[in-house]
């Protein structure tokens, strides 16, 4: 193959890999996020006092849209697209691989941020009957993100590794 | 300092001093009722209880309750954003209390808003009545006849309703209507929404529709009725008003303006009684706390002469509570004896002012048990380095820094916000300290593209930076796996201290030293797959690993029956089904401190990205600059809060779940002695 095809094609793949990374990630950090509000918006009509305690479980399934924003920064650095240079590993298996690593961590990311959310509203109900539950109920939508970092970690890793020796 | 030693208490006291006994017992803050038959099972019998009424109390939180219900309708306390996230209970010295109980007329001002309330309900419901009057003629208010003249009608019958055109049309062709009949178009426009809003299923939304009045003699009523209503037609009853649908509407318009004047009346004389806000919360949360030591005396229970109370004491409280037995109540007596284990003590703990504020991580997961110890010192340093590694960055630590003295400046009083301020304020040090070995400042805010070759920013943090995250995120894999890995050990470590506290001294050597042995032996035997190892080193790793299998093999099923199953129990809790522990879990728990890396790369990356971004408006001519500025400051406070929150609850997570997992038991109650407790007001003696 043509060298300067395979650059494009692999920058292409790699750039849709970060889309996807992104996009999924923050797709379900915006449905995460709307499933929580949904319960906090009900306990805070009754309970306006607990806005500040109920704005952080709402926040949390938030993180997932940077985590993807994260992955996709990662792969435009490590490949040399800020730069406007794709040199690090100028290869077509390459940009399949970044495609494939982008497009599981933001299903990783997706999946998570959406229970995430329903674990938010879960605790959110917690608390609305038991205030000072409000440090557990916390716990229950983290325990969710766990996987979502260990998407982020796998995926950045790869990321630096695919692109410190490329793919044959 | 830890868990306070506790004395269990018993006070035998006259009938008649009870009630002073106990209001001096509140006043004192020492002593926590509890129920007389829970200790004295055998003497229900011999004792029984006073019925006790808090009707007082009932009567006036219920008018305090209806003043503050008004004044929050029509004149809620305005509250700052900040103040709407962390809401604080009032702070009311106790003369001030005194004062306001004396002083303060509630009955003049109860009155006042007893009519307010009266009157604006009386208001809300002629609202509702005129607002549903206005909803149900609006639809008619282009009705042109006045609708009583269609009611006074002698020869006539007149109905009234809607109709599409297209069946109007048919209507008109058909040779089924009565001879004695006649119709017209009313006013054509505007009838769907009266089809729809009266009849529903019978208007044919979404056709073009259109008002008729038909008439006809008396005799020829039914006909025409029955002809109309196989074309379609929906009868719309008319309103039993005077004149026409727009006379009235307006008559409704004025009442509604004068009933809306009149409400705006009551607002005003309610933000009059709003200035008393604060006397209201005071005399609130006086009631509340009066109502509670009302029924703090149901726990106890009397005889024909001596009425018995029981609780629990801190040891170290016990002089004062003699103090004012000898002073006050000679003729009470007290005994004081030991806890034993099913007394199930309540926990208090006592803390120096600097590990307290890690207390409330502790109080979140629960209190621990009686008989073991407090973690709070021990989980210090842990939190601190998770949250520094996960949130390192000088600025932001910075930050945080400034922001945690901030609040703590302006919350003294409120002792959850100070020690969550205190807390923070640790974390903030701890982020700076990691900022500088990661090299982290605004992200690489610092570099020289951005604030020109060698500054000293750049030189200062090349200086201390130890490691970049994003550069080398293996070697800071490495490290947040080992520490995870004496994360580990430490809580083991912790279990044997428990355990040898509780005189266990099986459990302190089975369950914790075994473990500390066979676990660094696993890590120098898995290690050598992935390392070269010494050979020294790989076979003393050979050596624990086998010692301490063979330990925990002949141990971990003690408890079974018959030594075949003892020594099967023993070789499935080395992976960690059965026993206190097992290499699966060392495996799993280690390995989820990799999470330490991923947050610190996420608040580095972002914070770098954010950085790139405005960088690239800073060649905009004239105003680049200022955008870069701008663009900077408000990236970099949302990557603040994010990261802020992201740390906090994972290094929270890493303590609860893989460290507490190792040692910490918990299912006591927090010592909780009769004394001022309202959620409307705290106590605070002002300097």
């Amino acid at each position: 193959m043509d060298q300067s095809l395979a650059i494009e094609i692999g920058r292409g793949l790699a750039i849709a890999g970060a889309g996807l990374a992104v996009g999924l990630g923050c797709c379900g950090s915006g449905k995460g996020i709307g499933i929580a509000s949904q319960a906090a918006a009900g306990v805070i009509s009754e309970k306006p006092d607990l806005f500040g305690q109920l704005l952080v479980m709402l926040a949390l399934p938030g993180t997932q849209g940077f985590y993807g924003f994260i992955t996709a920064i990662m792969i435009f650095m490590r490949t040399g697209l800020i730069n406007g240079a794709w040199e690090a590993s100028a290869s077509v298996s390459t940009g399949v691989a970044l495609f494939f690593v982008g497009l599981a961590v933001g299903l990783a990311l997706f999946v998570s941020a959406v229970w995430q959310g329903e674990a938010s509203a879960a605790g959110i109900a917690l608390v609305a009957r038991r205030k000072e539950e409000s440090g557990r109920a916390l716990l229950f939508p983290a325990m969710v993100e766990t996987y979502a970092v260990v998407s982020l970690l796998a995926g950045i890793l790869t990321i630096i590794w695919l692109t410190s020796i490329g793919v044959a | 300092m830890a868990i306070d030693l506790m004395k269990k208490v018993t006070l035998l006291c006259p009938v008649t001093a009870t009630q002073r006994l106990l209001k001096e017992l509140h006043a004192l803050g020492i002593m926590e009722v509890t129920d007389v038959f829970e200790r004295y099972e055998d003497a229900r019998d011999k004792l029984s209880r006073q019925e006790i009424s808090t009707e007082v109390c009932d009567r006036e939180l219920q008018r305090i309750n209806l003043i503050l219900g008004l004044v929050d309708l029509f004149a809620p306390e305005k509250k700052s954003f900040v103040q709407g996230l962390a809401p604080v209970p009032l702070l009311v010295d106790p003369q001030e209390l005194n004062r306001v109980k004396e002083k303060f007329d509630l009955d003049a001002q109860y009155k006042i808003a007893e009519d307010l309330d009266t009157e604006y309900r009386r208001i809300e419901r002629a609202l509702g009545e005129t607002e549903n009057r206005l909803k149900d003629l609006s639809p008619l208010e282009t009705f042109p006849v006045a609708v009583d003249k269609l009611r006074r009608l002698r020869h006539y019958r007149v109905v009234f309703g809607s109709i599409s055109r297209q069946n109007l049309v048919s209507l008109t062709r058909t040779a089924e209507m009565p001879a004695l009949s006649a119709w017209e178009e009313v006013v054509p426009a505007a009838v769907e929404a009266v089809g729809n809003g009266k009849k529903g299923s019978g208007a044919q939304a979404g056709k073009e529709s259109m008002w008729v009045l038909a008439a006809c003699l008396p005799e020829a009523e039914d006909a025409l009725r029955k002809a109309l209503g196989e074309h379609g037609f929906v009868e719309i009853i008319l309103p039993q008003i005077t004149g026409t649908v727009q006379e009235q509407i307006k008559a409704l318009e004025g009442d509604l303006d004068e009933l809306q004047n009149r409400v705006k009346g009551i607002a005003a004389k309610v933000a009059a009684l709003a200035g008393h806000r604060r006397e209201f919360l005071m005399l609130k949360a006086f009631w509340e706390d009066n109502r509670k030591l009302f029924l703090a005396r149901t726990s106890s229970a009397h005889g024909k002469w001596i009425q018995v109370l029981t609780g629990f004491i801190r040891e170290r409280d016990i002089p004062q509570m003699d103090d004012l037995l000898n002073k006050y109540f000679p003729t009470v007596t007290p005994c004081v004896e030991d806890p034993t284990p099913e007394d199930n003590p309540p926990v208090s703990i006592t803390l120096s002012p600097f590990v307290r504020p890690i207390q409330m991580l502790v109080d979140l997961f629960g209190r621990p048990d009686y008989k073991t110890f407090d973690p709070s010192p021990f989980i210090m340093p842990t939190f601190l380095l998770f949250f520094g590694i996960c949130f390192g960055d000088v600025a932001y630590g910075t930050m945080l820094t400034v922001l945690s003295l901030y609040i703590m400046r302006k919350t003294k009083p409120y002792a959850g916000i100070y020690n969550f301020a205190r807390l923070m304020l640790y974390a903030g040090i701890a982020t700076i300290v990691f900022g500088f070995l990661l090299g982290s400042l605004f992200g690489d805010l610092y570099a020289e593209k951005y604030l020109g070759e060698n500054n000293l920013l750049y030189r200062l943090m090349m200086a201390t930076q130890v490691i970049d995250p994003i550069q080398k995120p293996i070697v800071v894999l490495l490290a947040a796996l080992g520490i995870g890995m004496f994360n580990q050990f430490y809580g083991i470590a912790l279990k044997m201290y428990s355990a040898l506290l509780r005189g266990d001294k099986a459990e302190a050597l089975c369950d914790g030293l075994l473990w500390l042995v066979i676990c660094p032996g696993f890590v120098i035997m898995i290690a050598k797959m992935f390392a070269p190892v010494p050979a020294p080193v790989f076979y003393i790793g050979l050596l624990l690993f086998f010692a301490g299998a063979l330990g925990l093999i002949l141990t971990q099923g003690r408890e079974s029956s018959g030594l075949v199953g003892r020594l099967m129990t023993g070789v499935i809790s080395l992976y960690g089904i059965v026993g206190s522990y097992g290499l699966t879990s060392f495996i799993g728990d280690t390995m989820s401190y990799c999470r330490l890396l991923a947050l610190s790369l996420t608040t580095a990356i972002v914070a770098l990205s954010f950085n790139m971004m405005a960088g690239l408006l800073r060649p905009i001519p004239y105003v680049g600059l200022i955008l870069f500025v701008v663009v900077l400051i408000i990236a970099h406070i949302f990557n603040f809060l994010i990261s802020v929150l992201g740390a906090f609850v994972h290094s929270m997570r890493l303590i609860f779940v893989e460290f507490f997992g190792r040692f910490y038991a918990t299912g006591s109650r927090p010592f909780e002695p009769l004394g001022f407790d309202s959620k409307s007001a705290i106590l605070h003696r002002q300097q």
